[in-house]
């Protein structure tokens, strides 16, 4: 079925869809709109499931990793100084291996105090072990949130589903609903949780010579989730005509480009009008989506860049006293010329004209 | 006793204030952590086994050692209402303290209204 639905309701009707049982809430913009959206359908009984009015956002991490360790599937959402205050919690999240979803609208951070969109709040989280997943459209933050709950739960790592705020969190736009997804998503029913018939101790101290082995377990895992993310999708595209490359990165005329444009969330859809106006003037010009940026698709990466001169790196986020995360990170597998820009801080509009100026500069802020 | 890393001997026992994850072996002097392998340890540290951290005798990080005068005491249970690690018993009128657990933060001793427990110097 069709429908117009702005993302954030998208991912309200994805969060019914997947029969989430808890979901812990508290609002700031401009995520308010999901949590809404998921208390009308709770209070209208459309969704069985527990919402848990919290009083901050810390509590409302807290409340989902209690809810997620007795077996409930979980939903969260939240956005910038939220997420900021959920920071030391994520860890915890990750570490107990809950498979928790949390959808982020991405937000700048204070101060100055600022409620648009870039992914300063995201990329401040990347090392807390969480999946992170980056939405182009209201249709993609629809299917990556059943994709995020079926990664998260074979993998047992939680999941971040980002969404850039007002530019896509509060964009109406058609969407393509799903009647059913009972074989595709499976009940929940984790090998370990809190149950007092059969009790067991999860979050105890680790001694030094046990803590580097759980930790190496962890990351032994969310590297593999790699296969697990390029799995859930193809078997998403069998089942549902709809994928978003694989599942990693999405990549646009990049068969033949000397240029290659690289960026996440909704950027790419400006980019892709860029690429399309450039490319009459006969310029081999491509663009890279990155999707998934927690675990890094290092080898996917390398091998979408193989034949190109240039990759113009986007970021909307700023490693202080450094430059873009995302612009590091790529300078780190290849040893090709890359230049790094920093546009889109705090909402400020990434133009079609600002994208084709990129083309004359060898980086810097725009 | 468990396997040594380096020597391959079973001499390996806990160095002096083992909750630091030291080991010692006695035959070849290696001085570290233990080799455990990744295969052997829980996903995220989950224990099956509630309870079982009655295995850690927490008594070997003990400096001072509380000694009972058993005539002063009358076993009132003022150190046994205090000690924070339930290592006291009363038996028939007097206190017991179980060693495997008393790390030896001396408050019974302070608690006590006839000074009946003294504080000692732990020989080891």
């Amino acid at each position: 079925m069709k429908k117009i639905a702005e993302a954030s309701q998208a991912i309200a009707d994805a969060v019914q869809l997947c029969d989430v049982k808890v979901v812990p809430m508290f609002p700031i913009t401009p995520q308010t709109h999901i949590v809404e959206r998921i208390a009308d359908k709770i209070a209208n009984k459309t969704l069985k499931a527990k919402s848990i009015l919290v009083e901050s956002e810390h509590s409302a991490i807290s409340a989902a990793i209690g809810a997620s360790a007795t077996g409930a599937r979980t939903f969260t959402a939240t956005s910038s100084q939220g997420l900021a205050l959920m920071h030391e919690i994520l860890f915890i999240a990750s570490g107990l291996r809950l498979p928790i979803v949390m959808a982020v609208a991405n937000r700048a951070l204070s101060s100055p105090i600022n409620i648009w969109a870039d992914h300063s709040d995201t990329m401040a989280q990347r090392d807390t072990g969480w999946i992170q997943l980056y939405c182009e459209s209201s249709q993609e933050a629809y299917d990556t949130i059943i994709q995020a709950y079926k990664i998260a739960e074979t993998c047992s790592i939680p999941v971040m589903v980002c969404i850039d705020g007002f530019t896509l969190s509060h964009l109406w736009e058609p969407i393509e609903t799903i009647k059913s997804i009972k074989q595709f998503l499976p009940k929940f029913n984790p090998e370990n949780k809190l149950n007092p018939n059969k009790p067991i101790t999860l979050g105890a101290i680790a001694y030094p010579e046990h803590y580097q082995i759980i930790k190496q377990q962890q990351q032994k895992d969310i590297l593999n989730s790699i296969q697990t993310i390029k799995k859930v999708n193809s078997e998403f595209k069998t089942k549902f005509k709809r994928n978003y490359g694989n599942g990693l990165i999405e990549t646009y005329k990049t068969k033949d480009a000397e240029i290659i444009y690289l960026a996440m969330g909704t950027t790419c859809g400006t980019l892709r009008v860029t690429i399309d106006e450039l490319r009459k003037n006969n310029k081999k010009i491509g663009l890279i989506k990155l999707k998934t940026f927690r675990p890094f698709p290092t080898k996917e990466l390398q091998k979408a860049i193989k034949n190109a001169k240039i990759i113009k790196v986007i970021d909307r986020a700023v490693s202080y006293g450094n430059q873009g995360p995302l612009f590091t990170e790529i300078k780190a597998i290849t040893d090709k010329e890359v230049h790094g820009f920093i546009t889109g801080l705090g909402g400020k509009d990434i133009t079609i004209e600002i994208l084709k100026s990129m083309l004359n500069k060898k980086g810097g802020w725009i | 006793m468990k396997l040594c890393p380096i020597c391959k001997s079973e001499s390996l026992t806990l160095d002096t204030g083992g909750h630091t994850g030291k080991y010692f072996c006695k035959k070849c002097n290696y001085r570290g952590p233990l080799i455990i392998k990744m295969e052997k340890i829980n996903k995220a540290g989950i224990i099956y086994n509630p309870g079982n951290s009655i295995k850690n005798k927490t008594g070997s990080w003990r400096i001072l050692k509380p000694i009972v005068n058993k005539e002063k005491c009358t076993g009132c249970g003022k150190c046994w209402a205090s000690c924070p690690d339930n290592a006291i018993e009363i038996k028939n009128k007097k206190i017991k303290i179980n060693y495997d657990y008393c790390k030896g933060c001396g408050i019974c001793a302070s608690v006590c209204p006839l000074q009946g427990i003294k504080m000692e110097k732990e020989n080891k």
